[in-house]
């Protein structure tokens, strides 16, 4: 019953939040993409609750959590009398291929997201309290302490076990804490059921935003190169935080698109969105703060390019047109931001990735090191998706210079998204060069890991790219 | 709380399940506590000289006290 309780207010705050930005006409696709946010999002603010009810020593949970969720429930319903309405013809692409491919498709997709559920449910029974060290040396360890430790929680960040990463955000283990709290025990099952919905919750979304822009053809080929890529079910019943990252920077790169093309740059709820999955993704590891900050600048970025403007979005560059396009997004991500403040500066131990910066500007000066760097990217591009024959990287890029001719145009949720993940992949790129850890130790362990926390939403913007199928004329 | 573990670093996993089962406590990898845990699931455990063994649990697992602690 408790758990019931506590599953309802969580998924009833993300769903209000989730729904913020949308008008009362909804299609099964649009339903879908706000149930898949709502999971994401209810688990985020589920988080956020937690941690911030702990620093006011706020002990009465259900209720806290019960003003919070009314809150939203009002502020949704508010909102949906002014919400704008999306453009009427999104998607017309599924009527371009012939019935015997989407039947084809079709029954791949149910064969696969069938092979998925099936291997995540055996993968987390077989591994009830994670597989591999940092579930339970990391996320499911802060969890513990955040649930169990009562009012000296803040242990857990003691200088005494540095290994267990003190500094690292508190989105997971603060989120399995509440659930824990409701239940009044420690039960294994509630970081395996994060898990899991979080890798489910991702490929819903990827599929309901593909269906809502591109139709469900390409809604179901994307879901497939998600749901056979094997690391994404492993990595996501193994109680790690970078399919719940994957989640949130998928959230935020499908949101800006929709904003872009299904709303025509007219509907700034849609930013806002954006930027609190953007925050979310700050609050779930610390490469997600990377992926804020590259949002944030990409966005700024793209705007000032002079070979940015598509055809079909005639935006002046002026202020006060910046002001509107930065402005939400920054806006949606800052309360995250605060809160990530509070939790650095007065809560976490100190990192360790930057902790001896007379060494940094030397190890920057060192030729071996890019070329470490370089040959893993390359080696860990063809394998981090521990595909059985064909790595998914290079059947998308085959398939992409296959149709190459026949490409759309790019709307600015595209190219800002795009340029996103670059300057995030970077990012990742730097922090190799100067990690203090063994390079090649660093290299083995997370790199793999990390290109896993982009690759929904590569698959994503891939599929938005690819051409419009040639309706055969009767 | 103190830990005392087989070497190597295979072994981070037993100390890292230790913490995480015995968690609201804190277990600090070093013998400078007045109680310490033992865990040698792999080999014989050796007598520290600055501990004094109070129970042994079976399968490695022991706990030691601090030879000047009452």
């Amino acid at each position: 019953m408790a758990l019931a309780l506590a599953a309802l207010l969580c998924f009833v705050s993300g769903f209000a939040l989730a729904s913020l930005g949308w008008s009362r006409a909804s299609t099964s696709a649009t339903l879908l993409l706000r149930v898949s946010l709502a999971v994401g999002y209810g688990i985020a603010i589920f988080s956020l609750t937690f941690f911030l009810w702990r620093i006011a020593g706020i002990t009465h949970l259900k209720l806290a959590d019960g003003v919070i969720a009314a809150l939203l429930l009002v502020l949704w319903l508010w909102s949906r009398k002014k919400a704008v309405s999306p453009l009427d013809s999104i998607s017309s692409a599924d009527a371009g291929y012939p019935a015997w491919f989407r039947r084809t498709i079709t029954v791949s997709f149910v064969v696969a997201l069938a092979a998925a559920l099936y291997s995540a449910v055996m993968r987390c029974l077989a591994h009830p309290h994670g597989d591999g060290w940092d579930a339970f040396s990391i996320w499911n360890l802060h969890a513990r302490f955040l649930a169990l430790k009562g009012p000296e929680w803040r242990d857990v960040f003691t200088p005494a076990i540095p290994w267990s990463h003190p500094d690292y955000p508190l989105l997971t283990p603060a989120a399995i804490a509440h659930f824990w709290s409701y239940l009044g025990r420690d039960a294994a099952y509630v970081p395996t059921a994060i898990g899991f919905a979080f890798t489910f919750a991702t490929a819903g979304l990827l599929y309901a935003t593909l269906s809502t822009l591109r139709g469900r053809v390409a809604a179901m080929l994307g879901g497939l190169a998600l749901l056979a890529t094997p690391s994404v079910i492993e990595q996501g019943t193994s109680q790690y935080a970078d399919v719940p990252l994957s989640f949130f920077i998928l959230a935020t790169i499908t949101l800006l698109c929709l904003h872009a093309e299904a709303y025509s740059d007219n509907n700034s709820r849609l930013l806002v969105s954006a930027g609190a999955a953007a925050g979310f993704a700050a609050w779930t590891k610390n490469e997600g703060l990377l992926f804020l900050g590259a949002v944030l600048a990409a966005r700024i970025l793209f705007f000032w390019s002079p070979k940015s403007e598509a055809p079909t979005e005639h935006i002046p560059r002026t202020l006060r047109n910046l002001w509107r396009a930065s402005v939400p997004l920054a806006l949606g991500a800052l309360p995250l931001v605060l809160v990530i403040v509070i939790f650095k500066h007065w809560v976490a131990g100190p990192g360790d990735l930057f902790g001896a910066p007379g060494t940094i500007f030397r190890k920057l000066l060192e030729p071996a090191r890019y070329w470490a760097v370089i040959q893993w990217y390359a080696k860990s591009f063809l394998r981090f998706g521990h595909w059985l024959w064909i790595p998914g990287t290079i059947l998308l890029p085959g398939l992409y210079f296959a149709t190459k001719r026949g490409r759309r145009e790019r709307s600015s949720g595209f190219q800002v998204s795009r340029l996103a993940l670059l300057v995030t992949l970077a990012g990742y790129f730097a922090i190799y060069l100067i990690t203090p850890y063994d390079i090649y130790w660093h290299l083995r362990f997370s790199l793999g890991r990390l290109f896993l926390q982009l690759w929904p939403s590569a698959i994503f913007l891939f599929f938005l790219s690819m051409p419009e199928p040639v309706v055969p004329s009767k | 709380m103190g830990y005392i573990g087989e070497p190597g670093p295979a072994a981070n996993g037993d100390y890292y399940l230790t913490q995480y089962a015995l968690v609201p406590l804190i277990v600090e990898r070093s013998t400078e506590h007045p109680f310490v845990i033992g865990n040698f699931p792999h080999s014989t455990p050796p007598m520290p000289d600055n501990l004094r063994l109070i129970r042994n649990f079976g399968h490695g697992v022991l706990l030691f006290a601090a030879k000047d602690s009452n």
